[in-house]
């Protein structure tokens, strides 16, 4: 009958021989000056590669043992059934309460400050007209409402944060000398 | 100390990879392939397939080859660098190659299956290189996954194939021969199910912790020793960059697809007892009666040489050759040596069996 082949233990005498022999050895020889550091720095890598290949082979262990692999594989199945219970009430309460109770989505508020941004652009540009046609009491009339709505605006994004409130449509202004209007809110 | 602190570098350079490739993975994107080592133009594109066109210099055969590659990663593997690429060697060889790019499957086409990528995609691909070439039959060389989609199409399309090379293909599951498959066999059913229930697909990072799980040791910590140790060789650095690069490259696995793998090839080894259904037709390996060189790595520790070296005793051919090489799954594509040798040889058999030359 054949000798069964274990490779963890071939692994285990590997490993033992280098840290018990052959380090050893190098490093007297090269603390007495008659090895050479290399020597010494090769036996160390070879110590390396043998706890490397014990490792491995202690992995491969473990993968094949029926007890670590029921254990890994019920806790997969345990994390996945979690994980899908999980998602099923995150998607309860933030698809369909969170809205119902009237908190602003992510893709709301990022709507709003999209729309804040334009305001701002819209009202610099404004600014930028009046300025060019020297009429300063209107700049800082535009500039008053540029930051009274803009204020307002960012009021109404923290306030749809805090409890759904959310602003009215705003009226749109009268043209003025260019025919041009405010973008809606 | 210098070697502490090199392989600390080198480790944390890899963490941030590997969170990022993670981080990706939860998405729906997938990393950004490096520049093309070699020009190719795409002729198709359609379904889950962008077709790649690659010319060759100096044509000498009349068949071109379609690469089909693994859906998991990206296969810039096949064109790393000048010099060493797989591509670049059956150019240099007078093939003309098309290669099929899998595009990652979004949420959408958790419904594609075998079916959808043989029966559609593969065989519209090989429709595209038909008309593209004016010629009715193709060779067809197939990587891991993609060895398996080109058995299966090629038992059930044999009539447009005319050479088929199997590289690594995961063909006879039975045997438990990795340790990580006793691992993956403690999952059952319903774990695979739950997994295409809550992500639609098999998402990246869970394809990349399969492979990771196969050598933790070597993830964790040896390939950065590897490359403190290696760091003077000779554009080792750029390479490990590169492989590294593909290695966090995982693309997620459609969800039927990954069921069907899971359970019927992996599980109840359907394919290897013959009872394997594609769209509702039964995988008749006897049906490949072209000439088949089984190409097996003797060192995978990803798909186990027995999981393919069975293979031709059910192809239905007499030319049919297993072509063992002592390398290793990755290596098969990448080392010096199979680059040097292997490759060639493929190119070589290929060439010996293109009727009549040009």
């Amino acid at each position: 009958m054949g000798e069964k082949n274990n490779p963890m233990l071939d692994e285990i005498t590997k490993l033992v021989g280098v840290l018990s022999v052959e380090l050893p050895t190098a490093a007297a020889k090269s603390l007495l000056g008659n090895g050479d550091r290399e020597a010494l720095r090769q036996t160390g890598w070879k110590a390396y590669d043998a706890w490397i290949s014990l490792a491995n082979e202690t992995a491969n262990g473990l993968y094949s043992n029926r007890v670590f692999g029921e254990v890994v594989g019920r806790s997969i199945g345990a994390a996945l059934r979690v994980q899908r219970v999980v998602d099923a009430a995150a998607s309860a309460v933030f698809g369909n309460l969170w809205p119902a109770i009237g908190l602003p989505t992510e893709s709301a508020v990022t709507a709003l400050r999209d729309e804040v941004k334009a305001l701002r652009s819209e009202v610099r540009a404004l600014g930028e007209e009046l300025r060019n046609g020297d009429a300063e009491d209107e700049l800082a009339a535009a500039d008053d409402y540029a930051a009274a709505r803009s204020a307002e605006a960012q009021n109404a994004a923290a306030a749809m944060i805090w409890n759904g409130y959310r602003p009215e449509q705003p009226r749109v202004r009268g043209s003025r000398k260019g025919g041009k209007k405010s973008v809606a809110l | 100390m210098s070697l502490f602190n090199d392989i600390a570098g080198y480790w944390l350079d890899g963490a941030v990879r590997t969170l990022d490739s993670i981080g990706r993975g939860f998405g729906s994107q997938v990393a950004l392939d490096p520049p093309p080592v070699t020009p190719y133009k795409v002729i198709y594109e359609g379904g889950k397939v962008s077709l790649r066109h690659y010319r060759a210099p100096n044509r000498i055969h009349v068949t071109p080859i379609v690469l089909v590659y693994a859906l998991i990663k990206r296969p810039f593997v096949l064109d790393l660098q000048p010099g060493k690429s797989v591509i670049e060697i059956l150019l240099k060889r007078g093939f003309d190659v098309y290669l099929i790019d899998w595009q990652p499957p979004t949420r959408a086409d958790a419904w594609r299956g075998f079916d959808a990528y043989v029966n559609q995609d593969l065989d519209n691909a090989v429709r595209a290189v038909q008309i593209a070439e004016d010629i009715d039959q193709v060779n067809i060389i197939g990587y891991c996954f993609g060895a398996l989609l080109s058995l299966l199409y090629t038992a059930l399309h044999p009539e447009k194939v005319k050479n088929l090379v199997t590289l690594t293909t995961p063909y006879d599951m039975g045997s438990r021969d990795l340790a990580i498959y006793n691992l993956m066999d403690r999952i059952d059913d319903r774990g695979f199910e739950l997994i295409t229930k809550i992500y639609g697909n098999c998402p990246a990072w869970m394809v990349n912790s399969m492979f990771t799980a196969m050598a933790p040791m070597h993830h964790a910590l040896d390939k950065y020793v590897g490359l403190y140790r290696n760091a003077e060789r000779d554009g080792y650095a750029e390479m490990f960059e590169l492989f590294e690069r593909w290695m966090q490259s995982d693309v997620p696995l459609a969800g039927r697809i990954f069921r069907e793998l899971t359970s019927e090839i992996f599980k109840a080894n359907k394919l290897a007892k013959g009872e394997f259904e594609v769209g509702g037709r039964r995988v008749d390996l006897s049906q490949i009666k072209m000439p088949v060189l089984n190409v097996v790595a003797e060192y995978d520790d990803v798909v186990h040489p027995n999981s393919s070296l069975s293979l031709l005793d059910k192809i239905g051919g007499t030319d049919k050759r297993n072509l063992t090489f002592p390398t290793g799954h990755i290596g098969a594509v990448v080392s010096g040596g199979a680059l040097k040798k292997m490759w060639p040889e493929i190119a070589g058999w290929l060439a010996d069996r293109d009727n009549p030359p040009m």
